[in-house]
């Protein structure tokens, strides 16, 4: 059938099923902006169009419904190369981060400027309504929408976005455009689905629909027998390969307990099959003709139920290990049950896999008996954090195919180098035989630094030796995804009666769902990025992860540092009550300063040995000055309807930059012929502006403007190795390798134009713009690369480095917020959220706050609204956004701001320090405390929810 | 797959017509927000789309409000005549987007338990004039065409007629985040007679009359969340506990009551 319509503005004839949904329609014809996240559900927004000049998700039309309409997709709003007001507005407001939805939320706000040329607060909000960010908040919309009414009055408009620091220096510091900002603004190809060859293939899994079982028969031979399914791979003829999906550095904390498919299924959405087919439809329909048996096992769905002395074992193995075996290893491996395969530690991490252990640790410092002993008052609670999710908006894809005997893989990953090592191993073949390209990355938030679905792609482009292409569904992406792990967090603490803490237990008990993904290290992180911000000579943590038949879990934004902080700073908060003294000067008497030793971290290393570290810089005095400023905190607010109550609550908050002794980062930087650069860094941007902060710090090194300096990252064939993006480790590693790469080019550069000018090297200097200055002459750039690369010079200039620290820089931060609570209804208004945070220099200011913006919603919303909710088989019932409860900009607290404080630190680069996940840990305590100070009531539980309110009330039993 | 059939007919009676013939295959769509919503299954289904033949005006006549049945929500709020109630109820599907998809005769033909303006619409006594095929006409009060709806397949809501668009009401929908899922919604009306509605997961919309005699004999808020418990039932779900659902629902109603008193009604 055809369809005449109109699509931005011209006349066109598509041919199509007249049922076929209208996102799938417009993007075969070639309009990639109208991209999908929620698969039809009209929730996210990222398939919006304008429809007869409304908009419309386009998932939820069929052709039929274009016929004779005018359908405008964001493809429309640039003119040649040039970015509309409102794009334009977007990029300069900082919103762009991951960017997938920037298109759409452009188109939307072109509509509401076509409405009124000066739209309210509320009315933007209102436009923005169906457009999910997940990344950057969406305070910044706001500044957008303004920017863009000034410059449609003015076209030469400029305003402040963002403070600017450092006035030293040319560009750290500085609001300048994101390098790719303007790529992913305009809907440029950009994302992993923009790599597809029209002759890929489609990859389908099936899953399991039990959350504990074995396979006891599978049967593929119709599945096979259909025409144009090339391949079904099972736990039959699957790779006989152990690994972890963990991306984590060599040799890796966490177990290698699976295959790529296996004889055992351990969480419903667990793989059974895989199909590969010529088109998606065959594959679905493929997926359909696999008959399948289950000997369904018991599930284990919680902490207390996986420790019951007679749990189901979720990890009946085979153990061995790859150094550190125990004395009683084949005693142990007697009662094995080989369907269940086998677990392979590198290292030993506390495992007791056939009592449904994954890890464990123990440490401290002090005397943790003689600690309680001096304290007047000991408190002891438990605090539950539930299974959330990343929901990043593109969700996990992955598109393999060979050139000659190579594979490669554009990946949307934070860990090209871990993916490559992975998938060499599991096919067997050798890493110079891999190629991965990190393309942009859609939303990562941690659950893309595992590996989910390229190990399976890959082997699906290698046994049939056809490009294929894997994307998860929205539902995959809840059921099938990793993310941060369920944790009991009990807290001990004693003080004495000034409230002196003179001991403090955190006793961690966590779920690794079925596989033991960062098992060891996001539990330990949950102690090791919270406890040090309390200072106490007796200090003990227990930390032990459980098996169990829930959804994978694996990094989150964060890591485990949201979970501790909540248990500790909310114990803090309940002991100042019971104690009878301010919270604040309970938390004045006892917090980390400048100039610290954090004693705590000799036993807090992640898998290895720790090493006190001193606090070289912390700006948590400033934070807490100027957040009590803000709130105006000596005059607290009173509702006058007397159903609210008014409530304040507080938390202090730090973080790590990367892992100080595991985490590497190289990089190179090519002078180009004219006098440009070529930057290589390995760091794998996710969105969150670490090529900006890469650039920047080479420009501010060679003294040259931004635009100088081009950057690939991520591509582990055109630059060097990297350990990847988790840990906040961008800035100090990938930026630093940057920094000193352009330091290492530098000195090159000054070497040649010694040899131009004829001068010392020592009287040289590189100054702005690109020009070398001695005491007798100058050279430019320009020159000094034609002379390098003449045939007498020294070739193309290159700088190179790696880099590797031992040395600690930590971000602070303290986040305030006022709630009002009805008393009668529970409900929760979140009035105001303040977030301080020190990022040491922050490198790209405007950046850093959408960084803080988007941190601190994502955690309201695991403390008030987002719930993975299973039934008693296990299977999780609310696999879809909107029922799971994402925040939207309806949610976003009435007031809130984020704001920058400086410190200078001694090792970060430029002074920096990280910020992305260290937004993350205030939200939880802090409006636990605020709830608490409202409705006198502790909710220790994720999420905070009105009915938890109004059973702590007793009004509900 | 089996390829399925998509009509776009002149009249609504030839739409009505194709129904008739194939009332086992063929869906009527008019926004599109609920039908082909994701796991809807319309890809089985003939699909008629009737968008462009409803009526899509909203009128004034005396004390009554008209809706055509192509009005979608948004038009409803933008419109001068509509009621704040009314806006506000349509601003509980709080995605412009999906608000400028959805018509308002969708969500009462969808008949989903966290309908947008079900409660809102029973509160205001709304009627519905169906069309069936044969040009016959159909005017019911919306709760009798929600009770009735197995015996009206076949039937297109061609106009939603609010008959005193000036009759004090209130309603709320609760839910966790501005999008989630609705626990509970409520809604009271003051009239010549009090009316009390709410709906919930598996009760659909039901009259509070229980709660409504509890009202006039001005019973407390203990009271009306009592009669709550008495004649609302809604189960667990994960927006909530039903012994949750019904105290907020009694809550809500008794919050209402209170505001609807205060202001003259």
């Amino acid at each position: 059938m055809s369809v005449h319509l109109t699509i931005n503005g011209i006349p066109k004839t598509v041919h199509g099923d007249m049922h076929e949904n209208l996102q799938k329609v417009l993007k075969r014809e070639g309009y990639r902006t109208v991209r999908s996240s929620d698969d039809g559900d009209g929730f996210a927004g990222s398939d919006t169009v304008l429809v007869d000049g409304a908009p419309a998700f386009a998932s939820l039309m069929v052709l039929g419904q274009a016929a004779g309409r005018e359908i405008t997709t964001a493809e429309s709003l640039m003119k040649g190369r040039r970015l509309s007001v409102i794009q334009q507005a977007l990029v300069d407001a900082g919103v762009v981060q991951s960017g997938y939805n920037i298109p759409a939320a452009a188109l939307v706000l072109e509509e509401l400027f076509s409405r009124t040329q000066t739209p309210t607060r509320e009315e933007a909000a209102d436009a923005l309504s169906g457009i999910f960010i997940r990344d950057a908040g969406y305070v910044q919309f706001f500044h957008a929408v303004e920017l863009a009414a000034q410059r449609l009055k003015d076209s030469s408009y400029v305003t402040e976005t963002a403070p600017e620091f450092r006035d030293d220096l040319r560009h750290v510091g500085k609001v300048r455009e994101k390098v790719d900002a303007r790529k992913l603004a305009a809907g440029m190809k950009a994302y992993v689905e923009d790599f597809v060859d029209p002759d890929a293939c489609f990859m389908r899994m099936l899953r399991s629909p039990h959350a504990h079982a074995y396979i006891t028969s599978i049967d593929v031979s119709q599945a096979e027998a259909m025409p144009g399914v090339l391949a079904v791979i099972t736990h039959e003829n699957c790779p006989d390969v152990y690994y972890g999906q963990a991306g984590q550095g060599f040799p890796e904390p966490s177990p290698y307990d699976r295959r790529m498919f296996n004889r055992k299924v351990r969480h419903a959405g667990d793989r059974v099959a895989a199909v590969v087919a010529e088109t998606d439809e065959i594959a679905l329909e493929a997926l359909k003709k696999i008959s399948v048996k289950y000997d369904v096992l018991e599930p284990v769905m919680t902490i207390e139920a996986a420790k019951a002395p007679d749990a189901p074992i979720i990890h009946n193995s085979v153990v061995e290990y790859a150094a550190g075996a125990p004395d009683d290893l084949d005693a142990y491996n007697q009662t094995a049950d080989p369907r269940d395969g086998k677990v392979v530690y590198q290292f030993p991490i506390g495992a007791d896999p056939h009592a449904n252990i994954a890890a464990s640790v123990s440490g401290g410092i002090g005397d943790i008996e003689l600690g309680f002993s001096q304290a007047d008052k000991v408190i002891e609670r438990t605090y539950r954090s539930s299974q959330v999710q990343c929901t990043p908006l593109e969700t996990h894809v992955a598109y393999t195919k060979m050139e000659g005997d190579r594979l490669i893989i554009h990946a949307s990953t934070q860990v090209p180098w871990h993916l490559r090592r992975i998938l060499a191993t599991v096919l067997g073949i050798s890493e110079n035989k891999v190629r991965v390209i990190k393309e942009r990355v859609g939303g990562g938030y941690g659950s893309k630094q595992d590996i989910l679905l390229e190990d399976v792609c890959a082997y699906g482009t290698w046994i049939t030796g056809r490009p294929v292409y894997f994307r998860y569904t929205r539902e995959e992406e809840f059921i099938a995804n990793s993310t941060r792990h369920v944790m009991d967090i009990t807290v001990k603490l004693g003080s004495d009666a000034e409230g002196k803490i003179t001991a403090m237990y955190m006793n961690v008990e966590a779920s690794t769902g079925p596989y033991g993904n960062h098992c060891l290290t996001v539990p330990m992180n949950a102690c090791s990025k919270s406890l040090p911000l309390i200072i106490c000579d007796h200090v003990k943590f227990d930390v032990t992860t459980y098996y169990g038949n829930i959804p994978p879990t694996g990094a989150y934004q964060g890591y485990g540092a949201p979970k501790g902080s909540f248990a500790l700073m909310t114990a803090m908060a309940e002991l100042a009550e019971e104690l009878g003294i301010d919270y604040l000067e309970l938390i004045e008497k006892n917090r980390v300063r400048e100039g610290t030793m954090l004693e705590i971290l000799k036993c807090l290393g992640e898998g290895r040995e720790g090493s006190a570290a001193p606090v070289e810089s912390c700006g948590l005095d400033e934070a807490l000055r100027r957040g009590l400023e803000l709130m105006n905190w000596d005059e607290k607010p009173v509702s006058d309807d007397d159903d609210i109550r008014i409530g304040r609550g507080f938390a202090i908050i730090q973080q790590g930059s990367g892992l100080p002794g595991l985490d590497h980062s190289c990089a190179y930087i090519r002078m180009l012929a004219d006098g440009t650069f070529m930057l290589h860094s390995g760091g794998a941007d996710l969105g969150t502006g670490l090529d900006t902060v890469s650039v920047k710090f080479a420009a501010e090194q060679l003294c040259v403007d931004m635009d100088r300096i081009s950057i690939i990252s991520g591509d582990t064939d055109t630059t060097p190795f990297d350990t990847g993006a988790y840990a906040s480790s961008g800035t100090y590693f990938s930026g630093s390798a940057s920094m000193e790469a352009a330091r290492d080019v530098k000195t090159k550069i000054l070497q040649t134009a010694a040899k131009i000018l004829k001068e010392d090297v020592e009287n040289l200097q590189v100054q702005y713009p690109g020009v070398v200055r001695g005491k007798e002459g100058e050279v430019s750039f320009l020159d000094i690369a034609r002379a390098a690369q003449s045939g007498e010079g020294d070739g193309e200039l290159m700088g190179y480095a790696s880099f590797t620290t031992e040395n600690f820089s930590f971000p602070y931060g303290a986040h305030f917020c006022q709630v009002a609570v009805h008393m009668k209804t529970g409900e929760i208004e979140v009035q105001k959220y303040y977030a301080l945070q020190d990022c040491g220099t922050p490198v790209n200011p405007d950046l850093a706050l959408g960084q803080i913006y988007g941190g601190v919603l994502k955690t309201i919303g695991h403390s008030l609204y987002e719930q993975m909710q299973f039934d008693s088989r296990g299977v999780c019932v609310n696999p879809v956004l909107k029922d799971y409860g994402v925040p939207m900009i309806g949610d976003l607290p009435k007031d809130f701001q984020a704001h920058l404080i400086y410190t200078d630190d001694p090792y970060g680069p430029y002074g920096a320090k990280s910020i992305s996940e260290v937004s993350c840990n205030g939200a939880s305590p802090a409006l636990a405390s605020a709830i608490h100070d409202a409705a006198g009531v502790w909710i220790r539980d994720w999420p905070f929810t009105p009915e938890k309110i109004l059973r702590g009330l007793g009004k509900i039993t | 797959m089996m390829k399925r059939d998509f009509y776009r007919t002149s009249t609504l009676d030839e739409a009505l017509e194709l129904y008739s013939k194939n009332p086992e295959t063929v869906r009527f769509l008019s926004g599109g927000t609920e039908v082909l919503r994701k796991d809807s299954g319309y890809e089985g289904s003939d699909l008629v789309y009737i968008l462009p033949l409803l009526d899509r005006s909203i009128q004034r006549e005396g004390k009554s409000l008209i809706i055509g049945g192509g009005a979608v929500l948004q038009d409803i709020i933008d419109h001068p005549l509509s009621s704040e109630a009314l806006k506000n109820g349509c601003r509980n599907a709080a995605s412009r987007t999906l608000r400028c998809m959805a018509t308002a005769a969708g969500n009462i033909a969808a008949r989903r338990d966290d309908s947008y303006l079900i409660p809102l619409l029973a509160a205001y006594n709304a009627e519905i004039l169906l069309m069936g095929h044969g040009k016959r006409t159909i005017t019911l009060a919306m709760t009798s065409y929600l009770q009735d709806i197995s015996n009206l397949h076949g039937t297109v809501i061609t106009k939603i007629i609010i008959p005193d668009a000036d009759l004090p009401v209130l309603q709320k929908r609760f839910s966790r985040s501005s999008q989630g899922k609705a626990a509970v919604t409520a809604a009271v009306s003051l009239g010549n007679e009090l009316k009390v509605f709410a709906s919930a997961y598996r009760t659909g919309l039901v009259r509070l009359h229980k709660v409504e005699e509890a009202a006039a004999d001005h019973g407390n808020e203990q009271q009306i969340i009592q009669a709550v418990q008495a004649c609302f039932f809604p189960e667990d779900d994960i927006s909530g506990t039903s012994s949750y659902k019904q105290y907020l629902a009694g809550t809500a109603v008794s919050m209402f009551l209170q505001e609807l008193r205060r202001n003259g009604g």
